[in-house]
């Protein structure tokens, strides 16, 4: 069997890390500034994962991106990435039109800031934020 | 710090290992090599600046934020929201929305009607006719059928909801204006359609 040094392994692994962090950072941002996006919403890995990026950057003063909501995954190759969105719609607007936008604007992010292929942009609206409607 | 050395170790290039530079570091003995190899170097500084972030922590007073509880219980509604979606019909890639979300804006549409205050909902898809003929059969039969299912018709749904109504409120203007008021939710909101609507009025209210 063909094995790699520890430490290219161990690198490996990492620019596998950074470039779906760079592809989450992207589809975050671009979802975020889709109208109808109230904000994206973690589940309670992506909250762990939030809250110790909020504790490293008080440490290291590090600016690391805000990727909470966002899950993106590199194919065997590194060459292509499947997207996962979990977010909060307003409620002044359709879901089914935010979510086709929130899909269309991630994969032409993603695609121009990292160069990778997007296979699959997968949305979920976790939440309708009511407040609007009652105010 | 004793290491456990029966763990893999971490080989640097230079054929060293990271654990012989943190012992190094622990003993405040920094060997000849260390000091020479660019290897060792950077995970010496690695190391160093993992220390100082630790420690920095350690020292953090800090006390939980206001806003952690609500974080915490938003992370949980999503877990248990994630296997209970509604699909959206946005095209090739998979799109959702939480079946409880739906409900409350239901329940809200409902409760602008006045008179009507709405208790449960239930939203449930029903089988699209074309990929399955068996289950079109009662579609539209309900109590508010919408407008029929066609060619490239959006997903359609059953709604179940109970309601309050107000003592003296004539029953049948105000369950037409409840059953528009969620077709309409259902149609501009979310994008699916309300194909069967049944409202059960479970108690009266005096103002």
């Amino acid at each position: 069997m063909n094995q790699q040094p520890v430490n290219q392994q161990v690198s490996s692994r990492t620019v596998r890390y950074n470039t779906e962090v760079a592809a989450a950072s992207a589809a975050a941002d671009a979802a975020r500034a889709t109208p109808g996006v109230v904000r994206l919403q973690p589940g309670l890995w992506g909250l762990v994962q939030q809250l110790s990026r909020e504790m490293w950057e008080r440490a290291t003063g590090t600016r690391y991106p805000d990727i909470a909501g966002v899950e993106a995954t590199l194919d065997a190759d590194g060459t292509a990435v499947d997207l996962d969105i979990s977010m909060v719609l307003h409620s002044g607007h359709n879901a089914t039109a935010v979510s086709a936008a929130v899909q269309e604007s991630a994969r032409i992010a993603v695609t121009a800031l990292t160069g990778l292929a997007v296979t699959t942009v997968t949305t979920h609206i976790t939440d309708i934020d009511l407040a609007p409607l009652l105010a | 710090m004793a290491l456990d050395r029966t763990a893999p170790a971490h080989e640097l290039p230079c054929g060293r290992h990271v654990e012989d530079v943190l012992d190094e570091l622990d003993h405040g003995t920094v060997s000849g090599h260390t000091r020479s190899c660019a290897h060792c170097t950077t995970a010496r500084h690695g190391i160093e600046a993992l220390n100082e972030a630790t420690r920095i922590l350690l020292d953090d007073p800090v006390e939980p934020e206001p806003g952690l509880v609500d974080r915490i219980m938003s992370a949980v509604r999503v877990e248990i929201r994630h296997s209970e979606g509604l699909t959206l019909p946005t095209g090739a890639d998979h799109a959702d929305i939480s079946i409880r979300a739906v409900a409350s804006l239901l329940r809200f549409a409902a409760d602008t009607v006045p008179g009507a205050r709405a208790r449960h909902c239930r939203v449930e898809p029903l089988p699209d006719p074309e990929t399955d003929p068996g289950a079109g059969a009662g579609a539209g039969a309900g109590a508010g059928a919408g407008a029929g299912a066609g060619a490239g018709a959006v997903p359609a749904v059953r709604i179940d909801m109970t309601l309050t109504v107000r003592y003296g409120t004539p029953l049948e203007p105000l369950l037409e204006q409840v059953r528009a008021q969620l077709v309409a939710a259902m149609a501009g909101h979310i994008g699916l359609e309300a194909r069967t609507v049944n409202l059960d009025v479970v108690d009266l209210w005096d103002e």
